[in-house]
């Protein structure tokens, strides 16, 4: 009731009668625990500005019932716990000096509560304030809140524990993000608003030692979800990593080099954890010499006889392939390493699920490394080649295993498969054929059996399995040949449209991988797709109509456009129908706003693969243009400025497919552009406006140079005196000097061609 | 949910992190930048930039 009344300034008087509970010595110690009790709540719910002017009052409240003489426990939990609750809006009273030693001497008088509730609430404070008020802390740092959270993080009883070992995580986050500021405000040229006082660099020394008898407290069976010290310390070893950077390195080392070999796998999974911890945090310099060193060491514990240690060990391999897959692909290791890895995928479901997650980093590391060293197209070999074929057939059965529900294994293997093939090189390519074969049997075999579903979970499984297969199948037909391509799409094609009958497309996420499967057909058969297009149809348009799945929805209008660029002129028959659902899901106030900029590129796509016959589309489509290209939004909401800059990029995409395709492929532009010659100022206007608006992207630059060349191409000299201006000249120089060779060409070639009309009108 | 589980469900998505790459939304975003650039390269194909485009596409 509060909560709803405080906030439209009724029941003014409630917060002094609370107030006046916990404070008055008659006040029994019942009345003051659920008095303190229902402040927490209100301050828990209640917007933070409404209480603002009350803050006083209610600290006067808390800090009273918090005192360490207070002799009721139960009434310095609810107190501490209102405290929690309330600093949000007491930042005036943390401003304030003498009111800050005072707020900060309880809490930290109550972090010594005898009372673990007591004394967890309270660290649980003074984690808040580090993150609230990190610039008033110096003054306490030293003091009190380094030993008392040291002390903590030692404690046997875990809540404190945690309590304690957040504290530094919370200080490493802080220190991260103002380390983020400092640079970003040195990049500008102006001094940072806030400033590190880089106590997690100068508290590690203490810290770490601890952290490393933390890690060694492991559950041998816990369960994933539990939340426990020793995986607390982990994550603070890591946060601290990113804050310190290579000073962490003298105070970790010795421990992982001390137990790697420990006889306690405790011991040896805690030096692991501590070594994959630290690794994302250090200079390449730093990292590499030490991961080759520790690389024989490693992949021997893959083979450790404890599973916890294994599934460290594959974490560790997973984060060496991300963070420094250099140090993991050479000569020396790459085969004992491999060797170790498919070993691995017969492990248990964690530790399989992790080697995966190795697999997937090491296949886009192997290509790049590869691409590297070709100008352009695909590598002909790379370093993964001659065992490429072995590790997709290990990982095809992985996916197949029957656990493969647990550690979330299947959909990591077959994500590891999917990888694979993406990067995958012109030697392989065998390989990539038969995937494709055995992907399409195991889709087949999967919708054979929709009949024996029986629960829930079954659904969500068999779901899950689609939507992967659907998956596998984008990444393998992304490396087709356009020759081989035709072989296999009626197979392809004629599961795809079983399981948009079936009832597994019901489930949106399978029907939008399907549709995303169908966009990668499309693409490799070009032109060919039109023999599905009479059976495909009636799936695109219910995709088009799912405006309660946006992402579906989404999928659809992608789908049109790529079937747009592919069918060309062929595009025609299916027209009207899609035309009409894209219109209408612009004006539906039910379709998600993140479709509408798709559908009005999509309306660009239509109009280049038709040409002249989007004439009979023309006015509708205009008018919708304009009033999407008057659109505003809060200039205070980023988000808001995003999708601004992604509708106005719709727009622009629009105008450009309409005005190439009136204007045809021909040198001399057809007559047909003419149409579009009312309507040339509106679109001048739009670059004009986009041109000026400071915060536009990057691509719209692109797109407004290309409409601006375009228009010049299409209408000739009379563009001139419109194009011709300050703010388009501004945006074309812009795009000139952008650091994207993309818009740079562009914007080279609008500039041209202005050049060009300026010329003929001078001579 | 309390303070304290809040802070350990945040945590524990920390713990032992994993990029597994291509998720459904993963794909979800490289098949729309993927058809923006096909779309560019349509648009750019009346333009006669794409050769222009794509050779410097491979320097950079």
């Amino acid at each position: 009731v509060a909560v709803a009344e405080l906030a439209v300034g009724q029941w003014p008087e409630l917060i002094t009668m609370l107030v006046n509970n916990v404070i008055s010595a008659n006040s029994t110690e019942m009345l003051k625990e659920a008095t303190l009790e229902a402040i927490g709540y209100i301050c828990q719910d209640i917007e933070h500005e409404v209480l603002v002017s009350q803050s006083n009052n209610i600290l006067t409240a808390i800090i009273h019932g918090m005192r360490s003489n207070e002799p009721s426990n139960h009434v310095r939990l609810a107190a501490t716990t209102a405290l929690l609750n309330s600093l949000e809006f007491t930042r005036a009273n943390f401003d304030k000096e003498t009111e800050r030693n005072f707020i900060m001497e309880v809490v930290c008088e109550a972090t010594q509560s005898s009372d673990t509730l007591v004394r967890v609430a309270a660290l649980q404070c003074l984690v808040k304030i580090m993150s609230l008020y990190y610039q008033h802390m110096e003054t306490y740092m030293g003091q009190a809140l380094f030993p008392i959270t040291l002390e903590a993080m030692k404690s046997d009883v875990d809540e404190v524990a945690l309590q304690g070992i957040e504290f530094w995580s919370n200080v490493s986050d802080e220190e991260v993000d103002l380390a983020i500021e400092h640079s970003e405000a040195e990049e500008a040229g102006r001094p940072p608003q806030r400033t590190s006082r880089f106590y997690a660099k100068g508290a590690l020394q203490y810290l770490v030692p601890v952290l490393m008898q933390k890690l060694t407290k492991q559950e041998e069976y816990d369960d994933e979800d539990d939340w426990n010290p020793s995986k607390a310390a982990g994550v603070c070893l890591m946060l601290l990593a990113t804050c310190c950077e290579d000073d962490i390195v003298p105070f970790v080392l010795p421990f992982v080099k001390d137990n790697i070999k420990s006889a306690d796998w405790r011991y040896r999974d805690a030096a692991l954890m501590a070594f994959g911890s630290i690794l994302g945090g250090l200079e390449p310099a730093t990292l590499k010499p030490l991961v080759e060193q520790a690389m024989p060491t490693l992949i021997e514990l893959m083979y450790d006889s404890s599973v916890v240690v294994r599934d460290t060990a594959a974490w560790t391999f997973g984060r060496v392939c991300e963070i420094i897959p250099e140090a993991a692909i050479n000569e020396t290791y790459l085969k004992p390493l491999l060797e170790s890895l498919v070993n691995g995928l017969k492990s248990e479901p964690r530790v399989a699920a992790n080697v995966c997650w190795a697999f997937t980093g090491l296949a886009e590391a192997s290509y790049e490394q590869a691409e590297g060293s070709v100008e352009g197209g695909q590598p002909e070999t790379y370093c993964l080649s001659q065992y490429f074929e072995f590790i997709v057939q290990r990982l095809l059965e992985t996916t197949d295993r029957p656990d493969g529900a647990q550690a979330n294994l299947r959909s990591a293997a077959y994500e590891a498969l999917m990888e694979m093939m993406k990067n995958s090189p012109q030697d392989c390519y065998a390989t990539v054929q038969r995937t494709t074969m055995v992907i399409l049997e195991r889709l087949q075999q999967v919708l054979q059996m929709e009949t024996h579903i029986q629960n829930y979970s079954d659904r969500a499984q068999y779901n899950d399995l689609q939507s992967l297969l659907c998956a596998t199948l984008q990444s393998v037909l992304r490396k087709v040949t356009p020759d081989d391509a035709p072989h296999i799409s009626d197979a392809i094609m004629s599961a795809l449209l079983q399981m948009f009958n079936s009832n597994s497309c019901k489930s949106g996420g399978v029907q939008e991988d399907a549709l995303m499967a169908v966009s990668t057909l499309v693409e490799v058969l070009g032109e060919g797709f039109l023999k599905y297009m009479e059976a495909f149809k009636p799936f695109l348009c219910l995709g088009l109509k799912n405006h309660a799945e946006y992402q579906v929805c989404g999928a659809a209008v992608g789908l049109t456009g790529d079937i747009s660029r592919a069918l060309k002129s062929k595009m025609l028959p299916y027209c009207d129908e899609i035309m009409m659902l894209l219109l209408e899901n612009l004006s539906d106030n039910t379709v998600h706003r993140s479709v509408k900029p798709q559908i009005l590129s999509v309306f660009g796509d239509i109009a280049l693969s038709i040409g002249t016959e989007f004439r009979k589309y023309l006015d509708i489509v205009l008018r919708t243009l304009l009033q999407a290209s008057q659109a505003q939004v809060d200039r205070n909401d980023y988000d808001m400025i995003d999708y601004l800059n992604e509708l106005r990029e719709g727009v622009l995409e629009a105008y450009t497919g309409i005005v190439q395709g009136l204007k045809g492929d021909g040198n001399t532009p057809s007559a047909e552009v003419l149409v579009l010659e009312p309507h040339i100022p509106f679109i001048v206007q739009f670059i004009t406006v986009v041109a000026q608006d400071t915060e536009k992207s990057d691509s719209n630059i692109t797109s407004c140079s290309g409409l601006v060349g375009d228009l010049c191409t299409a209408f000739g000299s009379r563009m001139l005196p419109l194009l011709d201006v300050e703010p388009i000249n501004d945006l074309l120089q812009q795009g000139r000097r952008s650091r994207a060779s993309k818009t740079k060409t562009v914007a080279t070639w609008a500039s041209k061609e202005i050049r060009k009309l300026r010329q003929s009108a001078s001579s | 949910m309390s303070d304290g589980e809040k802070l350990g469900s945040v945590r524990l998505s920390q713990y032992k992190p994993r990029n597994t790459g291509s998720s459904q939304e993963e794909r979800r975003k490289f098949l729309l930048e993927h058809q923006k650039r096909l779309r560019e390269e349509s648009f750019n194909e009346g333009r006669n930039i794409v050769e222009e485009i794509n050779t410097l596409w491979h320097k950079t």
